[in-house]
């Protein structure tokens, strides 16, 4: 099936006066059009700095050093700033976790709806306030009049992050990042920002990254997962796969540490802490805090290893572990 | 949640600090420009080549003389540095001896004006309701204060009847009760800040006694901005200072570098080093503690960067 | 402007009212307590040759008789009658002359403010954008040097510089004797350039640390790697966005630094000569003329409460957070 976006070996580092923080380090993924794909994670995976990798807007002191973005037959990483500026926003979105801060303060929702279209297409200044009133009506927003006249401050978090979705999708991009949009909302918000998202989907075919900590919410939209650690990928599934038969064991501890309404299960934290990037454990990243560890998962980093046949629909899955073949993890 | 860090070794607040501080260029110079100043000064009356009475008078001949220096052959004659002034004053060893007047009554004058700032800023931002709004407003009335207009006067109507210690007193104090009002109001907003920090809850909760024992969590908190602004504090006053005298209201039995200026201003065309050399070494102090405020800020408080 | 802000407009100017007379009230009784409660044997003690007449005239004025608060109230009730008495020095009016001092400052400090003002925004801009490079480094060695050397040191300098070696500007005053307004634009402009540069030096120090500071910290902020994710050319993000959430504390600052520059005008206008209410008050202390310096301290107040108000509401303006609904 053809991929709206594939990433393959992305490095992005950054050069700080502590040292070199390999944040991202050789990860590989691929996002099917349509579905939304989970990036998921402890803070600090790499998650948010791969987001930015791929919109090409990594702050310093941080770089991109090494592989390839596929977008439409394109090297993301190979085109200049000018073409990239046609990509941003225009074909690849973003929407920022804090939906407080990523709203200019000063300028009503209205100004800032009608700059984002303005900026991300061809329309003139009429032409876009009408976009913009179609935008919030996308978003689900009642009563558009009332918050276009408003500034960002007299509206809830809620409602200020459909806007800030709103905007994203100003351009009517195909591809839209959304990096950890409910983690500062209260859980019922979060329930209908999620449905919006899955409306976007459903009646557009928009393709979603959805960058996330949360295995919850990764259960309740997402089609496929990525799991993150410290930099590297674990693990790519679709999210049946991963979630009733996890083949890496950081996986297994991530799902073995969310506490169940449903049954009476054990809680149990993972051990030890997230390594450090400057200096990170040789070989496989997790083995410190791994159970199932042996001596050659503290000499090689494993290697991308395809695992099809164990993929129940999608037929692709791919794991990065040295042992995936003889590790039976249970989830129960 | 694990938060990412970049593993480091101590950890102690201060020992963090600390290490910042050192990687701060700016402050490193504002230190090393602050403690050559104090030898200087502090050495200053005793190796002063010249004898600078106000009444003083070098040799005959030896007046209005340009720096010695800058006649060739350069660099060779060093017998007047800075040069002399029409009134017979060597202008270098003016400076020498001047120069720890200055940064006495502008230590002096910030330190009594961040004691002030403490005390109101503490009890205003702690105690808040009738206590906060009656000292805003007299801390407000300080603010807009047109200061020097008023110690001009004040220095003109006093000055004239102090004596040598007396006079640095005064001015000490005279400038200080025109600085503590920025600070108080600054401090305040720190201690409100603080005050709404989870900790100061759980202390509450955990029944900490009296406020006494909540000043001691407080304070030490608020202590990382007071200690940037005395810094900047003596900056300002040291300028302040160096006006008043500049302009003529100086008692006029000390010496101190604005007083020089003052002296020198009306023959600054035919004598610019008399103007420029005690002007560099006043350049060269309020430098040192705007730098020295800078590096400690960076240290105290650092910018966002990871 | 929303129905709001002039309420608040109106508090504010309201507010000046109290403040000018606690200062005047304060250097009123100081006045009196530092003269020993005889502010005219001082006077007579400073210039025996003072005539009869103009001795008379300050205790008619003053009302030396009365006790010392009604004397304040007489005072201030002259004051809000723009009675400012008479001059010891001059023996003329204080109303006739003071209103051509505080115009000679005020054009000054606002002609200062603007200049400062208009290179702040490109240079802050210029050293937030290359933080940390060389042209970085040099904006911000000048602009702490700027706030570290005395004003009057600078201004010296420059009058050596351009008025006695290079001989291009003149060293002092406002205009020439025969000049004309308007027809001697150039030479008003020339006598402008040197004190303006040098208190336009000091406060684009003060600002420039200021708002360079801001935007740094606005450009690592969400909104701007929005903005940056949606394409957004710099320009606009820069000067649209970044600049006006910058601007807001700054805005506060530059309406005290105002504040302070007019009361700091005795130091400029002395070095320059320039004859403006500063200038006139170090005389007016010298020879201890009370009408005049309670005149120039009363005008000083206002002009710097009134600049601060200005620039109260031009922050409601810019900040729509701060409207109150």
């Amino acid at each position: 099936m053809d991929s709206v976006l594939t990433v393959e070996g992305l490095k992005t580092y950054f050069y700080t006066e502590a040292g070199v923080v390999r944040a991202v380090d050789d990860v590989s993924f691929s996002v099917k059009p349509g579905t939304i794909h989970a990036l998921v994670g402890e803070s600090g995976s790499g998650k948010t700095v791969t987001a930015q990798s791929i919109l090409r807007i990594v702050p310093k002191p941080g770089r991109t050093v090494g592989g390839r973005i596929m977008f439409e037959d394109k090297n993301l990483l190979e085109l200049g700033e000018k073409e990239m500026r046609r990509i941003r926003g225009r074909r690849i979105s973003l929407i920022q976790q804090d939906p407080t801060a990523t709203l200019d303060p000063m300028f009503t929702v209205q100004d800032q709806l009608v700059e984002a279209i303005m900026v991300t297409t061809e329309l003139d200044r009429e032409q876009a306030k009408r976009k913009a009133r179609k935008l919030l009506e996308d978003v689900r927003i009642p009563g558009p009049e009332n918050v276009l006249r408003s500034y960002p401050h007299q509206l809830s978090g809620g409602m200020r992050q459909r806007v800030a979705i709103a905007r994203a999708l100003a351009g009517d991009p195909k591809l839209l990042i959304a990096d950890e949009p409910t983690t500062a909302l209260d859980v019922t918000i979060q329930a209908q920002i999620l449905e919006l998202m899955r409306g976007l989907r459903d009646e557009y075919g928009l393709s979603i990254i959805l960058i996330t900590h949360d295995l919850g919410i990764v259960a309740q939209v997402a089609d496929e997962v990525t799991v993150m650690y410290a930099g590297k990928v674990c693990e790519s599934a679709s999210v049946v796969d991963v979630f009733y038969s996890p083949l890496h064991p950081y996986t297994q501890a991530l799902l073995l540490s969310v506490p169940r309404v449903d049954k009476r299960v054990k809680l149990r934290a993972i051990p030890g802490n997230i390594p450090d990037l400057v200096d990170p454990p040789k070989g496989c990243r997790f083995h410190p805090r791994c159970p199932y560890a042996v001596e050659k998962c503290s000499q090689e980093e494993p290697k991308l290893e395809r695992a099809d046949y164990m993929a129940d629909h999608s037929g692709e899955r791919s794991v990065y572990c040295h042992r995936f073949r003889e590790l039976k993890l249970e989830v129960k | 949640m694990a938060t990412q860090t970049v593993r480091r070794r101590s950890a102690s607040q201060f020992a963090v600090a600390l290490r910042r501080f050192r990687r701060s260029k700016a402050g490193l110079t504002g230190l090393g420009m602050l403690v050559f100043m104090s030898i200087v000064a502090a050495l200053g009356p005793r190796i002063a080549p010249y004898n600078v009475n106000s009444n003083n008078l070098l040799l005959e001949g030896e007046t209005d003389i340009a720096p010695t220096w800058l006649k060739p052959p350069l660099f060779h004659n060093w017998a007047f540095p800075f040069g002399t002034t029409v009134g017979g004053l060597d202008v270098f060893s003016g400076v020498l001896v001047s120069l720890h007047v200055d940064m006495i009554i502008g230590v002096g004058a910030a330190l009594f004006a961040m004691a002030l700032a403490i005390l109101v800023g503490l009890v205003s931002g702690f105690y808040g309701r009738v206590v906060d709004t009656v000292l805003m407003r007299i801390t407000e009335l300080f603010i807009v204060f047109p200061a020097l207009l008023f110690l001009l006067l004040l220095s003109r109507l006093l000055a004239g009847r102090l004596t040598g210690v007396e006079t640095i007193l005064f001015y000490i104090i005279i400038i200080g009760v025109f600085s503590w009002a920025t600070n108080a109001r600054l401090i305040r907003g720190e201690v409100l800040r603080v005050k709404s920090l989870e900790f100061i809850e759980s202390e509450k909760a955990l029944g900490a006694s009296t406020s006494r024992i909540v000043f001691r969590h407080i304070l030490p908190n608020v202590l990382a901005q007071v200690v940037v602004l005395t810094s900047f504090t003596v900056a300002t006053s040291i300028l302040t200072e160096v006006a008043l005298f500049f302009l003529g209201f100086g008692s006029g039995n000390i010496l101190s570098l604005g007083e020089i200026m003052y002296l020198n201003f009306p023959y600054m065309d035919v004598e610019w080093w008399s103007e420029l050399f005690p002007g560099i070494s006043v350049v060269i102090l309020v430098l040192a503690f705007n730098l020295l405020g800078d590096g400690l800020s960076d240290a105290l408080n650092p910018k966002l960067r990871e | 402007m929303p129905m709001n802000i002039w309420g608040y407009v109106v508090r504010r100017l309201l507010y000046i009212i109290p403040m000018v007379i606690g200062i005047t009230a304060i250097t009123f009784f100081t006045v009196f307590a530092a003269a020993g409660g005889n502010p005219v044997a001082i006077v007579e003690a400073n210039d025996p040759e003072l005539p009869q007449a103009t001795v008379n005239a300050l205790i008619a004025y003053l009302q030396l008789d009365k006790p010392v608060p009604i004397q304040y109230l007489n005072w201030l009730w002259n004051v809000v009658h723009l009675n400012f008495g008479v001059s010891i020095q001059s023996g003329r009016p204080v109303s006739d002359i003071i209103w051509s001092w505080a115009w000679t400052t005020v054009y000054l400090q606002l002609f200062a403010l603007v200049v400062s003002v208009a290179l702040a925004i490109p240079i802050s801009v210029y050293a937030a954008r290359r933080r940390n490079s060389a042209g970085d480094f040099v904006i911000t060695g000048i602009s702490v040097f700027g706030i570290s050397a005395p004003v009057f040191w600078v201004g010296e300098m420059l009058i050596i510089l351009f008025a006695y070696d290079l001989g291009v500007l003149p060293a002092g005053g406002a205009h020439s004797l025969n000049a004309v307004w308007p027809w001697s634009i150039g030479d008003y402009l020339a006598h402008l350039a040197l004190p303006a540069a040098v208190i336009a030096y000091f406060n684009l120090g003060l600002y420039v640390r200021l708002l360079r500071s801001r935007l740094v910290e606005i450009f690592q902020s969400d909104y701007v790697m929005a903005l940056r994710a949606m394409g957004t050319p710099e320009r606009i993000t820069v000067y649209k966005h970044a600049l006006r959430n910058a601007i807001t504390p700054v805005v506060t600052f530059v309406g005290l630094a105002l504040g302070t520059s007019i009361a700091g005008a005795p130091v400029t206008e002395t070095t320059f000569s320039w004859p403006g209410l500063g200038y006139e008050f170090v005389r007016a202390i010298t020879n201890l003329d009370f009408p005049v310096i309670l005149a120039i301290v009363f005008l000083i107040s206002v002009m710097t409460m009134v600049s601060n108000i200005v620039v109260d509401i031009l922050y409601v303006y810019i900040d729509p957070r701060v409207r109150v609904s």
